[in-house]
């Protein structure tokens, strides 16, 4: 008898015992004499059923977890049938996975990640044979008709960044990946390094092809070792097979890759102060102009972006930008992997076209929070993101609908927040966040960081709070206007929307009803 | 450690602040740092912790964790 099962390798599904489990499953199998074929696949990132084991049947792939170790000799004795207690039936109808689009991460958990075979039966490399047929201004121009916009926060159309460094002339370019992922609520990059690491690299190629860069970097976070193992040996395998190195697929032209550590600080995820990490020195904002684009890494023109961008690019040119267009809404177009964390009963991976409502993600795929208590709040695009109350949750997840009510998208990172929180500690803590986690270049952020912590501090105790509130305002306004980048600048969005929307918690009503 | 879910977080942080005073004990068991760390990237199954920079833990409680030390302190070094 031969049994086919899959297993994941992605970090959580470790995490959560998937090593224990497949080594469990190895010897019960040994023990039946059962030819097993275990494949350790990525997670398709449904977080609560992990470890997810899936056995391979004639009508497809079929569902079981979380699965522990006491469970395994349960489910030979079942023969992986679906009368087994931990059964959800066809992985692929499980509603969570079935309401998605999955699009650039729709090998995720379907193959086995470090397989170049795998991949190359999977689309994987259909991208760069197209691009290979055409010239870089060819494969700008299809990435800008595809709509893709900078999937690491900052919404800005990466096909324009691309003909920028297309345009400007030097002997030396290069293509650097921002890896250093690092937003609260934020998995989805990781994901890809992990579970599907060529897609990566077949996206940063075609970067390379695009703007005739011959070298680039993979900037990745320090605390991501599966990351950083997974990509390393993807890179070598991708060398051997021909598709990295001086002559790519025969033709003529070269891309070499490499693994960076990140220095571990959050302000290394900002383009500038990672292009210093890079260079040796201590990661510390560039004023812009010159941009990246022109005056980038060592000098040199450089195309950076998020792994999420650079992963969508190779389903643009294999199937066309149509393709990738089609989905969405209004100047977002394409998909987006939402990242479903925090106080969340269903906490996962869900990528679907732009124009879902929040609500939707919270409760239809979510299904609310893990607590059972209200969601009162969510924090959407990181650290740096708007608190936003749930008079919000039918807000479509656009970059123009969530910038019109002073939030960001940023890289899809949603934490559920119920009703026990206090969001004036949590307005607090986003001052303190940018005390501790500025470069110190600019003096609005450095120091309006430290006296945005004290105001807070004092309307909290209840001294001169009006006058205070007022005084928050103001720091805010300066830090908004004045920051160098995007780390002071967006610090206020977490403290102003925490104060305008539950002004109870810092005692504002409460004053009021004194009076 | 890091933490998707911030009470939770909290509640273990003040946990391994006082595991940091018994560690210091020098009973002959492994010792056992902690340092915190911003994100480990497990923000749907916080919190989390991460051991000699590869065996993740994840929906870490007070009782895990102790769990965990335990073990740890009790391997050789």
């Amino acid at each position: 008898m031969s049994l086919t099962l899959y297993i994941p390798r992605d970090s959580t599904a470790l995490a959560l015992g998937a090593d224990r489990v497949a080594a469990a499953v190895a010897a019960e199998a040994a023990k039946r004499g059962v030819d097993l074929h275990l494949v350790r696949n990525g997670s398709r990132g449904m977080f609560w059923l992990e470890p997810l084991l899936e056995v391979a049947t004639p009508t497809g792939r079929v569902a079981f977890g979380p699965v522990a170790v006491a469970d395994v000799a349960g489910l030979f004795d079942a023969d992986f049938g679906a009368g087994h207690p931990l059964c959800h039936g066809a992985t692929e109808a499980i509603p969570y996975l079935q309401k998605q689009q999955r699009v650039t991460f729709a090998r995720i958990g379907v193959t086995d990640p470090l397989s170049l075979d795998d991949y190359l039966a999977h689309e994987g490399y259909a991208g760069l044979r197209q691009a290979l047929a055409l010239d870089g201004a060819g494969i700008v121009a299809e990435v800008i008709q595809s709509g893709l916009r900078g999937r690491g926060g900052a919404g800005f159309p990466a096909g324009i960044k691309w003909k920028t460094v297309l345009g400007t002339p030097a002997a030396q370019k290069y293509v650097v990946c921002n890896a250093d992922e690092g937003d609260s609520g934020t998995f989805s990059d990781r994901m890809v390094m992990e579970d599907d690491p060529y897609m990566l690299i077949e996206g940063m190629t075609i970067a390379a092809l695009a703007v005739a860069a011959s070298h680039g970097y993979i900037y990745v976070r320090a605390e991501y070792p599966h990351a950083i193992r997974a990509l390393k040996q993807a890179i070598a395998t991708a060398e051997e097979a021909g598709y990295l190195g001086a002559d790519i697929l025969g033709s003529g032209r070269g891309f070499t890759l490499e693994v960076r550590k990140a220095a571990g600080a959050y302000i290394c995820g900002e383009e500038t102060a990672m292009l210093e990490s890079l260079e040796g020195k201590r990661g510390i904002v560039r004023a812009k102009p010159p941009l990246p684009a022109v005056v980038g890494l060592f000098g040199q023109p450089t195309v950076i972006n998020n792994v999420i961008s650079f992963a969508s690019v190779p389903l643009i040119l294999g199937r066309g930008a149509t393709f990738y267009r089609d989905y969405g809404v209004g100047r977002s177009r394409g998909t987006l992997p939402f990242q479903l964390a925090g106080n969340i009963k269903h906490g996962g991976l869900v990528e679907t076209a732009f124009g879902l409502t929040l609500r939707e993600l919270l409760y239809d795929f979510g299904g609310g929070s893990l607590s059972g208590r209200p969601i009162r709040a969510v924090q959407m695009g990181g650290p740096l993101g708007a608190y936003l109350p749930e008079s919000r949750f039918d807000t479509p997840l656009d970059y123009e609908a969530f910038a019109a009510i002073g939030a960001v998208l940023g890289h899809g990172g949603i934490v559920a927040i119920d009703d026990t929180v206090d969001m004036a500690r949590q307005a607090r803590y986003a001052m303190e966040f940018c005390a501790i986690e500025s470069c110190g270049k600019c003096t609005p952020c450095r120091i309006g960081s430290s006296r945005g912590v004290e105001v807070i501090d004092r309307i909290l105790t209840g001294r001169e709070r009006t006058q205070n509130i007022t005084l928050l305002r103001d720091l805010c306004d300066t830090m908004v206007q004045g920051s160098l980048c995007a780390m002071g600048g967006m610090t206020p969005y977490p403290v102003l929307s925490a104060l305008n929307h539950f002004p109870e918690d810092f005692g504002v009503v409460m004053t009021a009803q004194a009076a | 450690l890091t933490g998707g879910s911030i009470s939770a977080t909290e509640r273990v942080v003040l946990r391994e602040t006082r595991l940091e005073a018994v560690s210091l004990g020098g009973d002959g068991s492994r010792q056992v740092t902690l340092e915190p760390v911003y994100c480990l990237g497990q923000c749907a199954c916080g919190p989390a912790l991460m051991v000699d920079d590869e065996r993740l833990e994840v929906r870490v409680t007070a009782a895990s964790f102790d769990n965990l030390v335990e073990d740890l302190r009790e391997v050789a070094p």
